[in-house]
């Protein structure tokens, strides 16, 4: 099972985050009660010391949200790592997460565990434990991984699954293209990421638009 | 002995499994719809909804039930390719296996069909219909065609439905039958109704109506969603109830559980 400390201090975190507007809610109806209460006193010196502590909430604010950041990567690199079964280390990748799907800007370590001679079951293995828990990286690694095998059926399928889930996972987008057009269906290609491409602007996406309407692909 | 969370846990395995079916308001609308549609002189019926809405388990529902009374087939992962798909069909038309090295020629098939016109109704459902690739479904449309065979086509529409919604399948499709994500009611039915046929009944006790409402908002009704969520609601409750007992209450599931599932599985961010 994951680790269940990180997990709670995610929450923690959670709960924490969930409270700061709501303290600086509160910090502003002090300072706006002091605030009037000084400017009922001194009508001369509000400006100045109300921008003092407007100033003062906010730099707090920004200071706990870096710190939070930095413990974040840390401790999610340190839960993030996915450890594929069966266990006979032939090959490690170090992947970028892409950043645009999942927990926002995470970066990912995929050890990536592949037996030559049991390939196919890790995969069968990963295929199941896809259909268990629905995670997208298993998806999306058999989607990639069966299109760099040239299994194009395949990798559209998983690519597909990955979409099921979560329809914001650019690879997903691109693979499925790249995978149609592959098997020779390019207008539907075109169609997908034309479509894809209104929505998101994506770079990438026009990139490989372009190559497939060349016929690079 | 498993622990009751563990069983719990596995109650909400994603499957597909007929005994898990459960009576739910929107399922018997879609179901009655489909039923009544397939009684009707139609071509082509399709079957739409989100992925995770319970499409494939109500066409598996409609095949068990009809299967004595009609000719109907239920097709679950689409063909490789057309080759295989024709091979299927024919093995369905023909009730013959045809020889692993021939190919079904696509026009004989197309006169058979429309032979057996009058004599024979055949159903064939097509779950996962996204995955066919126009041409094919132009020959699927040109078999309906005969009107010996009638296809429930089941595909799923995602927040761009135009990935998958090709438009052809709209312009030809004469009856559309839609599946929705659950309402609040339907949710708490769903995941009662599931634990109570494994006879969990203290745990589904434990969930109370404040923690449905939280689930509902977090999976937005969706049954896949609300599956791994509940997997992991469970799953974490295990957890404590083996290591640190004093997490968990057997009465009641604390909300901060849910929290951290939610937190697990995304829906919310740090
Ligand atoms: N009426 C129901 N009774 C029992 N389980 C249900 C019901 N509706 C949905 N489910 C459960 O919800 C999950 C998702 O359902 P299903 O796989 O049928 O969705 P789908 O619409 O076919 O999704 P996709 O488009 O991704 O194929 C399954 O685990 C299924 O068992
Ligand atoms: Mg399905």
């Amino acid at each position: 099972m994951y680790n269940i400390e990180v997990l709670e201090e995610e929450w923690k975190r959670y709960k924490r985050k969930k409270r700061i507007p709501f303290i600086i809610g509160i910090a502003v109806i002090v300072l706006g009660i002091g605030g009037t209460a000084f400017f009922l006193k001194n009508k001369h010196d509000i400006f100045k010391t109300y921008t003092a502590s407007k100033q003062k909430t906010v730099k707090s604010d920004i200071d706990i949200y870096i710190d939070r950041g930095i413990v974040d990567v840390a401790e999610k690199n340190k839960n993030d790592i996915l450890i594929d079964a069966p266990i006979e280390i032939a090959k490690v990748t170090e992947e970028e997460g892409t950043g645009s799907y999942h927990n926002g800007e995470k970066k990912k370590i995929h050890i990536q565990v592949i037996d030559a001679s049991k390939k196919k079951s890790s995969f069968k293995e990963i295929e199941k434990r896809f259909r268990m828990g629905h995670d997208i990286d298993d998806s999306l690694f058999l989607a990639k991984s069966y299109y760099q095998r040239k299994n194009y059926k395949k990798a559209e399928y998983w690519a597909l699954q990955t979409n099921k889930v979560n329809g914001n996972v650019e690879e997903s987008w691109l693979i499925f293209a790249k995978a149609k057009a592959k098997q020779g269906h390019r207008n539907e290609a075109i169609h997908i990421l034309t479509v894809y491409i209104r929505r998101t602007h994506s770079i990438e996406a026009k990139v490989l638009l372009d190559k497939i309407k060349k016929g690079k692909i | 002995m498993k622990s009751r969370y563990e069983s719990a846990k596995e109650v909400f395995v994603d499957s597909v499994d007929l005994d898990d079916y459960i009576e739910l308001e929107s399922s018997l609308t879609a179901y009655q719809q489909l039923e009544h549609s397939i009684n009707k002189p139609l071509k082509m019926i399709l079957l739409f909804g989100r992925p995770g809405t319970g499409k494939s388990i109500l066409l598996n529902r409609l095949h068990d039930r009809l299967k004595y009374q009609k000719e109907i087939y239920y097709f679950d992962t689409p063909a490789i390719n057309e080759k295989e798909f024709f091979h299927k069909i024919f093995k369905v038309l023909t009730k013959k296996t045809l020889p692993q090295n021939t190919e079904v020629n696509f026009s004989a098939l197309v006169n058979y069909c429309k032979n057996m016109r009058g004599k024979r109704e055949i159903i064939i459902m097509l779950d996962e219909a996204q995955m066919y690739s126009p041409e094919m479904m132009e020959k699927i449309r040109l078999l309906s065609d005969s009107r010996a065979v009638k296809f429930i086509v089941s595909l799923h529409k995602t927040e761009d439905e135009d990935l998958i919604a090709k438009e052809h399948f709209q312009s030809r499709i004469w009856e559309v039958v839609e599946l929705h994500n659950a309402s609040l009611k339907d949710q708490t039915t769903y995941i009662h109704k599931k634990l109570l046929k494994k006879n969990l009944f203290e745990i589904a006790n434990s969930i109370k109506e404040k923690n449905f409402k939280l689930i509902h908002k977090f999976t937005k009704g969706n049954y896949r969603e609300c599956n791994k969520m509940m997997f992991t609601i469970f799953e974490i409750c295990e957890y404590y109830d083996k290591n640190e007992p004093s997490k968990v209450r057997y009465d009641r599931i604390p909300k901060r559980i849910i929290e951290m599932a939610a937190l697990k599985l995304g829906y919310i961010n740090v």
